[in-house]
């Protein structure tokens, strides 16, 4: 546990009060550090912190494209989303991030720090692909819903509109991602490529829908 | 004495109105949550009432008319504008969008956030941001994304950057570029997200308004190619100065293209804040429709800026084109016969009228200087003596006054002090007044009831900003004018005559590039006379930040008197400071406004006046 987090916690985590923020570090195996230094925290005005709710930053954050997000996922799965590219650029574990450097706010922008190793990662172009595997496509995001223990991102794919929800395996085991299509979409042929890995091919589960997991224990930090 | 600094007794904080029981306009800290922290960048109101404000923090909070704050949504990147449509849906200008956030199952939360644009470039370089918002009359909405700054040494490498990275120079330029698709260019984004590129030549225009007949403007911040700040009328096509935004439109050919072309097609501002008397880093643009909730100025414009100021502004159109005059309205006079209750805060950059009439400022620190902080400025009804406005007629001016005037001041001719001047256009930072001339009022025409004055001048020139000064003027119950400085610029006359370049020149060869002259014939003078010119440049560019006493503004301007580490550096080193600026701590290089005998004695001064003894 960096020692700053407790002077600076996650602004909701922060804002929601001691008791939600101690569950949810619980489950980012942090309790202990922040418990000592941690005085309890006003929960006057602010909504409380649902235990489920997504944290979620634009923050600067390291070996990340300028405008992508950090998703604090229910049980201490944290991933970095580029929306550019329309994919993921990593995956952490533990604790969400570090704000110190970046706020107070000042003139220079600095990275936050992870509160937690990584455990995946994906290069490359535009990963999600629509008939041509080899093609990389043009994708335009379009926006996001935060859900309870999930995101559910929304862009297109040479124009075929996408929404991809994101949540996590039980015990941090990894993510899910669920690909959801308009009826054109969900016709095509669908496949997964990151750089240095074979494709996937996507298939369909029984609601229509495409699953990806990304297992954390497979995956190369 | 100069013209330029015959003003200048003028700008400090003054001390001209005797007390008197009615205050004008009182000013109270709004309280927040401890919750909410960080600058507030965003203030608006719902239809129902609720306030609502965005912070430095990547967060919008609203304010029931109960009183109850809640967080609306988080995880912002710097959203520094916002236009509330109602309690459940807040469109919200950050750095990498135009996001719609809705709260769709109505527990005070948003959870859906629609990305409309996006379609600029963007890197980790702090100066890029996306300034709004406004929404026209068909939908669209209209904002400003910023160049980047050469204050921020990070590399901007192609991995890290969204939109095509063109590294490319137009012309020379001294402090900010655009590397990305659409920096420093005024957009249109439709209801469907669609971007239209409107206008270029901006370089940190840090608040944008539209009036109420739908003519965008924008309060740009004063720089390279940029004199100073002031209000810019935005039409489709416009180019508005700074040259870095150019290189990306259709057809332009930077390789030809010289800064007397730049020159030609520069919109020079529709009514210039001269630097110093007028502020030093202008924000959010709002016109009084108030309906007179707020006082005589129905229909004006009033911005605040980082240095404790509210300007106001009141716009005419002149042979086709918007032009006007500025005032300062609060901050520049603290007395009590004006104001009452608190201070202006450093950085009050955001404003909205609330629906009782009140103006509600939002302060943001963390860009060199300034508090954090929510303020509201409240009318009591009485009306102070100001000039409400300035009309050009064919000889000169036009002056109405907001209470009567007596008519043994106002028939006078001495009292009407006018001085002219420009600016250069330039690569460099800021521009010195030039080609300053002192401008006869030949005649006064009053009317009897003593709220309006027409002044004749010996010479009326287009393409220079004219400086009111009207220290003498008296109310018929012997009260001064709260605030006896104004500043018309005259792009056009009524009969359509008009300069290239505006209220600016080029600069000739030689000038502003060496001041020996200037250097030397300070060197002659004494030191007592060191400190008197000194103390003339201290009130005119060093007093928004560094204040009157020398203490500065908590956070970013030095403090003198208190700070004695900040005058223990060598006359070397602080001339290197003034001269070439200080960019992450918000201090301006004065390199190109002063000469180096200006800098040596504003130097002498502040030693004089603020160190040991």
């Amino acid at each position: 546990m960096n020692s700053r987090h407790a002077a600076v916690p996650h602004p909701a985590a922060h804002a929601a009060g001691h008791a939600v923020l101690v569950a949810r570090l619980v489950r980012g195996g942090t309790l202990f550090a922040l418990a000592l230094t941690c005085a309890p925290l006003p929960l006057r005005a602010q909504p409380a912190l649902a235990p489920d709710e997504v944290l979620i930053e634009r923050v600067m954050l390291p070996d990340a494209r300028a405008g992508c997000f950090a998703f604090g996922l229910p049980g201490g799965v944290n991933v970095c989303y580029d929306p550019t590219r329309g994919g993921l650029n990593y995956a952490w574990t533990g604790g969400f991030i570090d704000l110190t450097e970046v706020r107070p706010v000042n003139k220079l922008i600095k990275a936050a720090t992870l509160l937690g190793p990584v455990v995946y990662r994906e290069t490359g172009t535009s990963p999600l692909r629509r008939g041509d595997a080899n093609r990389a496509p043009v994708v335009a995001f379009k926006g996001y819903t935060l859900r309870p223990a999930s995101v559910e991102l929304r862009y297109t794919v040479d124009g075929a509109p996408v929404a991809e929800t994101i949540s996590a395996l039980p015990n941090a085991a990894g993510l899910r991602r669920t690909f959801r299509f308009d009826r054109a979409g969900a016709d095509a042929p669908w496949s997964y490529v990151v750089e240095g890995r074979p494709a996937l091919t996507l298939t369909k589960d029984a609601t229509g829908n495409l699953i990806l997991d990304v297992p954390f224990a497979a995956a190369k930090p | 004495m100069k013209p330029f600094f015959r003003s200048l007794l003028l700008i400090a904080p003054l001390a001209l109105a005797a007390p008197c029981a009615h205050a004008g306009y009182r000013i109270e800290n709004i309280p927040r949550p401890a919750e909410l922290r960080g600058g507030i960048v965003g203030v608006g109101f719902s239809p129902t009432g609720t306030l609502v404000v965005t912070t430095r923090y990547g967060e919008v909070w609203m304010r029931s008319t109960t009183g109850a704050w809640r967080c609306f949504a988080r995880g912002l990147n710097e959203p520094l504008g916002l236009v509330v449509e109602s309690d459940q849906v807040v469109y919200i200008a950050h750095r990498p969008e135009l996001l719609k956030a809705t709260d769709t199952d109505g527990d005070g939360r948003a959870d859906t956030f629609d990305a409309l644009g996006g379609q600029w470039g963007i890197s980790h370089n702090y100066h890029e941001f996306f300034f709004g918002l406004r929404r026209d009359s068909a939908g669209n909405f209209l904002g400003v994304i910023s160049n980047s700054s050469s204050g921020d040494k990070l590399p901007i490498t192609p991995g890290e950057v969204r939109g095509r990275l063109d590294p490319s120079a137009v012309l020379e330029t001294t402090g900010q570029y655009s590397s990305l698709p659409w920096r420093g260019w005024a957009v249109k984004i439709a209801p469907d997200g669609k971007l239209t590129p409107l206008a270029s030549g901006f370089r940190q225009p840090n608040g944008v308004g539209l009036s109420p007949d739908g003519d965008f403007f924008v309060n740009e911040n004063q720089g390279d190619y940029k004199p100073s700040c002031g209000l810019l009328h935005v039409a489709q096509g416009d180019f508005h100065g700074h040259v870095a935004s150019l290189k990306w439109e259709p057809g332009f050919d930077a390789k030809t293209f010289t800064t007397e072309q730049a020159w030609k097609r520069y919109k020079s501002p529709a009514v210039v804040f001269p630097h110093g008397p007028m502020g030093v880093s202008g924000g959010e643009i709002l016109w009084d429709t108030t309906g007179g909730k707020f006082g005589p100025f129905a229909g004006q414009v009033f911005a605040g800026d980082y240095t404790k100021i509210v300007i106001r502004a009141a716009l005419e159109k002149v042979a086709g084109e918007w032009q006007g005059v500025c005032f300062p309205f609060l901050g520049r006079n603290e007395t009590a016969a004006y104001t009452s209750g608190e201070k202006l805060l450093a950085g009050i950059t955001r404003s909205t009228f609330a629906p009782d009439g009140s103006l509600y400022l939002g302060a943001a620190g963390g860009w060199g200087a300034g508090a954090n902080g929510l303020q509201r400025v409240v009318w009591d009804r009485e009306v102070s003596p100001e000039v409400r406005d300035v009309k050009l007629t064919d000889r000169g001016f036009r002056l109405t006054f907001t209470r009567p005037m007596s008519a043994a001041t106002l028939a006078a001719a001495a009292n009407f002090e006018v001085n002219r001047f420009r600016y250069y256009y330039q690569y460099k930072y800021g521009s010195p007044w030039v080609d300053e001339a002192r401008v006869a009022v030949t005649a006064v025409r009053p009317s009897a009831d003593g709220l309006s004055a027409e002044l004749a001048l010996a010479e009326l020139k287009p393409g220079f900003v004219y400086e009111l000064s009207l220290a003498a003027l008296r109310t018929t119950d012997n009260q001064p004018l709260a605030n006896p400085l104004g500043y018309y610029t005259a792009n056009r006359l009524l009969n359509g005559e008009r300069t290239v370049g505006g209220t600016t020149r080029l600069p000739r060869p030689g000038e502003n590039a060496g001041d020996a002259k200037a250097a030397a014939a300070v060197a002659t003078t004494s030191p007592a006379e060191l400190v008197a010119t000194g103390e003339k440049i201290y009130r005119l560019y060093c007093v928004p930040c560094h204040q009157p006493d020398g203490r500065g503004i908590a956070g970013g301007a030095a403090n003198f008197r208190d700070d004695k580490t900040r005058l223990a550096k060598s006359d070397a080193e602080l001339i290197t400071i003034i001269t070439e600026g200080v960019e992450l701590k918000g201090m301006p290089p004065f390199g190109a406004m002063t000469t180096a005998g200006q800098r040596k004695a504003v130097l002498a001064y502040i030693r004089a006046t603020f160190g040991e003894k």
